[in-house]
């Protein structure tokens, strides 16, 4: 069977146009899909996850039964992950962290929250991935590296697409590639600025003094480069986590963003973020409109209260301050610094995850799920905050996040309502 | 009304789950008899405690509070008081007088992120050392602290000073971004800060003992003796040992932050 | 869901003609009906009965509203909103999260609201906000006027024509909205227009172009709401005259001038605006145009239009944090903070313009209460409002404590008070006249039952901030100002007979867009609720 306009659910580039060959269930062959991608698809059965508990196989009621038991219970739990799900699931995470007092945070705040705390500081001119295509005659990429992590960027939205006034596509756009080293993404660019690693951050002020006319010394290089962002006729500057995890992290978004406000007065320029997991857009725009935050949020007064390095899962995990952890969709012990990671083989942790991973290996319980974006469909967010539709192109045994997670609300309000 | 011999908390038993305790102010305190004060509620973690669930509580009718114990997991500690004293006889948690107008806390241990953010008046002193963000403003907020002083005799993280608008943090060694978008106030550093002191700031005066890595976008002026620096050191000294020297030497004067309105200055001391 | 019958209270209901009468009203099966056999009787002596309130235009839901929020942590830091047995915890600031707007609408007695700017690219992610507001109905107007493939086929109103009937239904759309026509396309290249005949930086088509042929493809495919057009120049001093010029051009039509206020200005600078809101009131007195206020309130808000040249402008007056989205084809937006203050001559003078407008307008169909949330002020202030309307001395009491330059105005020589009657038709029955939803914003046998009462109170603005009672749908929903059972309204929609297909070029045009065609068109599935209404 084939599928057509399939979307890619895996970077948050979240192409749409992939064909896919679905026979007995399994995919067979793809097309449009990146070496990412293909690989992604042509193994989805690999590694998935059973119902488990203290590591022994069981059936998914038990399992969900066990959960509802163990995080009804908590004095404080902690809800993460959901950046790989659709977000109806984190709709409903939101609503059982608020149900029960916990806090709730998304891969976001290991990633992408520098760049919502610079965005909160200095405001954000950008624009979609469309906008890019018809109208940029210069992209600079700092501190990301597309060619490896967004595999498609270049040829869909920023480099050789010809759009509505960019008709000579690769040839009428310069790439400039900013890094602390060479990438294969710099190999391509039309320039390539090399930095000291973690000098990012006085390369953009400079930057900035120079386009305010100020008289500063710094390399000719960043002196050409603030010339051409300011005689471009629509500029990008595309950042990734070379700018938000390397040394001064929020504040090297602070002056990317300012850097880019100001050259709005001498032509058009827009900022946007290169963002990994292909919903974490999501799970920022569903925690906004359901508790005004983006991230990193509590409940436990019973309104939502934010709070990044406070109720954000490495901090929270490093001080130990919960007693149960609720992962979904993410794999934190195989991304989060080893001091975190390991509190949570200390306390009761549960995993929603279709696939196995490090950290379904420690957890208490186990709940398979019907993969988003595979098996079940919703909602995801692009990078740009464009809301496209997942589809359903293989059948799962399991239920989908939001299934389990309606499952689990229920659990709790039910046994509220016993206890009372 | 009867002011007593001061109240006393007695943490009974730690524990990592978090604590909001912004009840704990003496302002409040001193209008409590020692049945109510006991019957003060807590959020620990999603319950709801008393406070005689977690301190032994002797006392009533007083503004002077003094609390024993490791308090590290309890946030808000002196949150927007007005007057009145606590003195913390241990490490305390975040935002401990946090928005504060009013009134004295003493730290004798270590105090954590957030310490007297977007404080409006009183004084913080931390025996100690604090967190990041001490006397910041809140996120997305345009103004930090607004007035008032704090003093950290330790270390203290990054961002001190953050969005500072008038007020005076003297610290004994700083982390980066000292002072980031300053429209105003005074920040000393006693010993090391680290880099980019003074990011964004528009307005206000950051004083430096040892000489730091400054930012491309700091230009400087001259050297001079500053008249009010003179008069704040002096004020200062009544709290911390100020080194004779640094009142009658010489700074260098760098203005920036030139990427924006470019008026703050750092002094750094030459002796 | 059972029969209720409300008895004693003092109606007001102007599209049928009802003014202030004892009356009891019958619901059953969610909807008014002749005669109930009512097992519950609701007795709301001395109270006022009214339909529920339809708002016409209010930025709740998308993604312009959510960057503002996700803009703004410390508005929200100081207006938490605590979860209760039926309610969700949120945040309740200029900027409420989903639930917590629905809630204060609710208390208020509101029962219909109407999103107004949703970038079609983006309207999935509108349905999912709106999908998150509970106890209102609500619908979404689709951001047309800068639509590069309309831009482009100015003249070739066939297609336009197609063009619009195939984005409404993909969007799921309910209305026509077009902001700064042309000129928030030109914005794309750091430009705006100035004048209705100014063609863009890229295209031929000018506003005026624009404009009126958006108000054709409205009147030919039959909308249920005019044009809802958000013109040009707006915030510049001295733009009446533009206001003027749209005014005419657009006489004997249909359409809907939204927050007009910030389009009567005089003067030639910021240090001499003036009031221009006779002039503009009298043209509009001689007209079809409908028009909505755009009130200013003073204190903290966040601006957001989708005139991104405008908020470029107001982030250069004011300094503060600036959020810039240009969506590819379609249109632009910005979103900046403001504070509107009592001393400051400007904010005065927009103060006064506001009021002028709901008085100097005579017949209280065409012009309707708004702040243009949360641009104004946030919609919780239309009680303050509507205290100013009906209340001449309290008027004369805030006026004094204003900037002089509010005084220049006429608004210390209007004397017109508001009746009951006349508040109701603002708030509720003209505004579902306008938007031709035929069972809202009347208590007619047959309507839906959605019933605000309110207590009969001294203080006008009391009165209308919480509702003794709303029922919605049949199901008492609110008690004395509070949410006691928690529901979800539908969503409109409109229905056009036929399946509607694009033109192939429309498909050509696609190659700008980063999104397949085919997954372009918002599900049904975001439509959980729905009630399409029939054009025609």
């Amino acid at each position: 069977m084939k599928f057509e306009h399939v979307v890619c659910p895996l970077c948050g580039c979240l192409c749409d146009d992939l064909e896919l060959i679905v026979e007995r269930n399994e995919v067979i062959s793809t097309k449009n899909a990146c070496a990412l991608s293909r690989s992604m698809f042509l193994n989805l059965n690999a590694d998935l996850a059973k119902p488990l508990i203290e590591g022994k196989e069981t059936g998914i009621e038990a399992c969900v039964d066990k959960a509802i038991g163990i995080i009804s219970k908590a004095d404080y739990p902690l809800v993460y992950g959901l950046a790989s799900t659709e977000s109806n699931a984190q709709r409903k995470a939101v609503e059982l962290a608020e149900l029960l007092g916990g806090a709730i945070d998304s891969t976001s705040s290991i990633c992408h929250g520098p760049t919502v705390l610079g965005v909160q500081m200095m405001g954000e001119v950008t624009c979609t991935l469309g906008t890019i295509m018809n109208q940029a005659d210069l992209v600079v990429f700092w501190g990301s590296n597309p060619v490896d992590a967004h595999p498609r960027h270049l040829t869909r939205y920023s480099l050789t697409p010809r759009g509505l006034f960019t008709p000579r596509g690769r040839k009428g756009r310069r790439m400039i590639v900013v890094d602390v080293r060479e990438t294969k993404s710099s190999k391509l660019a039309d320039r390539f600025i090399q930095l000291k690693p973690g000098t990012d951050f006085e390369a953009l002020s400079s930057l900035r003094a120079l386009i305010k006319g100020e008289k500063i010394d710094i390399d000719p290089e960043l002196k050409e480069l603030a010339e051409e962002m300011k005689s471009c006729e629509f500029g990008a500057l595309l950042f990734g986590q070379g700018l938000t995890m390397s040394n001064g992290k929020n504040m090297n978004v602070n002056a990317a963003l300012a850097l880019v406000r100001d050259l709005n007065q001498h032509t058009k320029f827009a900022i946007l973020p290169m963002r990994g997991h292909y919903n974490v857009t999501g799970a920022d725009m569903v925690f906004t409109w359901q508790t005004g935050y983006p991230f990193a949020i509590d409940f436990s007064l019973g309104y939502p209260r934010y709070g990044p390095g406070e109720f954000s899962v490495v901090d929270l995990l490093s001080r130990k301050e919960v007693d149960v952890a609720l992962i979904i969709a993410s794999d934190p012990v195989s991304s989060l610094p080893a001091q975190a990671s390991s509190y949570l083989s200390e306390i009761d942790t549960i995993v929603i995850d279709p696939n196995r991973s490090m950290t379904s290996e420690i957890a208490r319980v186990v709940i398979p799920t019907a993969r988003a974006g595979i098996s079940a469909e919703g909602t995801a967010y692009r990078m740009d905050g464009v809301p496209i539709r997942l589809k359903k192109v293989l059948k799962s045994p399991y239920p989908s996040d939001y299934e389990v997670l309606c499952k689990i609300v229920n659990g709790v309000i039910d046994g509220r309502s016993k206890d009372s | 009304m009867l002011m007593g011999e001061g109240i006393k908390l007695r943490l009974q038993k730690e524990f990592n789950v978090p604590v909001d305790a912004p009840c704990i102010r003496p302002d409040l305190f001193k209008t409590l008899g020692n049945e109510k004060i006991k019957n003060l509620d807590l959020h620990v973690g999603n319950k709801v405690k008393g406070l005689k669930d977690l301190f032994e509580v002797e006392g009533e009718f007083s503004d002077e509070i003094t609390i024993d114990g490791d308090l590290s997991n309890f946030k808000g500690i002196g949150h927007k008081m007005e007057s009145g004293k606590i003195t913390i006889r241990g490490t305390v948690g975040m935002h401990t007088g946090a928005e504060m107008s009013g009134g004295k806390i003493i730290i004798e241990g270590n105090a954590s992120d957030w310490l007297g953010a977007e404080l409006q008046g009183g004084m913080i002193r931390v025996k100690g050392n604090a967190g990041n963000l001490v006397g910041a403003g809140y996120r997305g907020s345009k103004v930090g602290m607004r007035g008032g002083m704090i003093i950290v005799e330790g270390g203290v993280g990054n961002e001190v000073g953050a969005l500072m608008r008038r007020g005076t943090i003297a610290v004994g060694n700083a982390g980066d971004f000292t002072g980031c978008f300053a429209t105003g106030g005074s920040i000393l550093v006693w010993g090391d800060t680290g880099e980019r002191t003074g990011a964004f700031m528009s307005r206000g005066t950051i004083v430096l003992y040892h000489e730091p890595k400054l930012l491309p976008t700091f230009k400087y002026g001259c050297a001079y003796n500053p008249v009010f620096l003179r008069m704040l050191l002096r004020l200062l000294s009544n709290w911390v040992d100020v080194d004779p020297q640094y009142i009658t030497g010489n700074y260098k004067r760098y203005s920036g932050d030139i990427t924006e309105l470019g008026k703050g200055e750092i002094l750094i001391w030459v002796g | 869901m059972e029969d209720l019958k409300i008895v004693n209270g003092i109606v007001y209901d102007p599209l049928n003609g009802i003014d202030g009468e004892r009356l009891d009203i019958h619901v059953s099966g969610g909807k008014i009906a002749e005669r109930a056999k009512a097992q519950r009787v609701i007795d709301v002596k001395g109270m006022v009965v009214m339909p529920g309130g339809v708002d016409i235009h209010s930025h709740i839901a998308g993604p312009k509203i959510n960057m503002g929020r996700r803009l703004r942590p410390e508005n929200h830091r100081t207006a938490p909103v605590p979860k209760t047995d039926v309610t969700r915890a949120g945040v309740g600031g200029g900027l409420s999260s989903t639930f917590v707007t629905g809630y204060r609408y609710a208390a208020m007695g509101y029962t219909t609201v109407m999103e107004p700017a949703v970038p079609p690219l983006m309207a999935r992610h509108a349905h999912e906000e709106l999908n998150d507001i509970p106890m209102v109905d609500k619908g979404c107007y689709v951001l047309m006027g800068n639509n590069e493939y309309i831009i482009s086929h100015i003249h070739e109103l066939n297609k336009v024509e197609n063009y619009v009937k195939w984005l409404l239904n993909a969007a799921k759309g309910y209305a026509i909205k077009a902001v700064n026509p042309c000129g928030s396309d030109n914005w794309k290249w750091g430009e705006n227009v100035h004048g209705l005949g100014e063609k863009g930086v890229k295209f031929d088509a000018t506003p005026k172009e624009m404009i009126t042929t958006l108000s054709e493809v409205n009147k030919r495919l039959k909308l249920p709401h005019p044009l809802h057009l958000h013109t040009i120049d707006l915030g510049v001093p001295g733009n009446y005259e533009t206001t003027l010029e749209t005014l005419e051009m657009l006489k004997g039509k249909r359409a809907h001038l939204t927050h007009l206020q910030f389009n009567c200005y005089g003067g030639s600078s910021w240090k001499d605006l003036s009031s221009e809101a006779g002039g503009i009131a009298e043209k509009v007195n001689d007209s079809k145009i409908t028009v909505d206020s755009g009130q200013v309130i003073f204190g903290d808000v966040t601006t957001m239009t989708a005139d991104a040249p405008w908020q470029y402008r107001l982030y250069r007056l004011s300094g503060n944090k600036w959020v810039n989205n240009d969506v590819e084809v379609e249109c632009g937006g910005g979103i900046v903070p403001y504070r509107y203050r009592k001393k400051n001559s400007v904010n005065a003078t927009q103060w006064a313009i506001g009021l002028e407008l709901l008085l100097m307008i005579e017949d209280p169909w065409r012009v309707y209460l708004s702040t243009d949330n949360p641009n104004g002020g946030s919609f919780t202030s239309y009680p303050y409002i509507i205290k100013l309307l009906m209340d001449k001395k309290f008027r004369k009491e805030e006026l004094s404590t204003l900037h002089q330059n509010a005084s220049s105005t006429s608004l210390p020589d209007i004397d017109r008070e508001y009746t009951l009657g006349e508040i109701a038709t603002i708030t509720r029955g003209a505004t579902a006249k306008s938007l031709g939803l035929k069972n809202k914003g009347h208590l007619g046998v047959g309507a839906d039952a959605d019933i605000a009462i309110y207590p009969l109170k001294e203080d006008i603005a009391k009165m209308f901030s919480k509702a003794s009672y709303v029922i919605k749908d049949g199901d008492l929903v609110v008690g004395k100002g509070k949410i006691i059972s928690e529901k979800y309204g539908k969503t409109f929609m409109l229905d056009f007979k036929e399946k509607v297909e694009p033109d192939p070029d429309v498909r050509e045009f696609f190659k700008y867009y980063t999104v397949d065609i085919e997954n372009y068109p918002v599900e049904m599935a975001y439509l959980p609720r729905y009630e399409a209404i029939k054009c025609g």
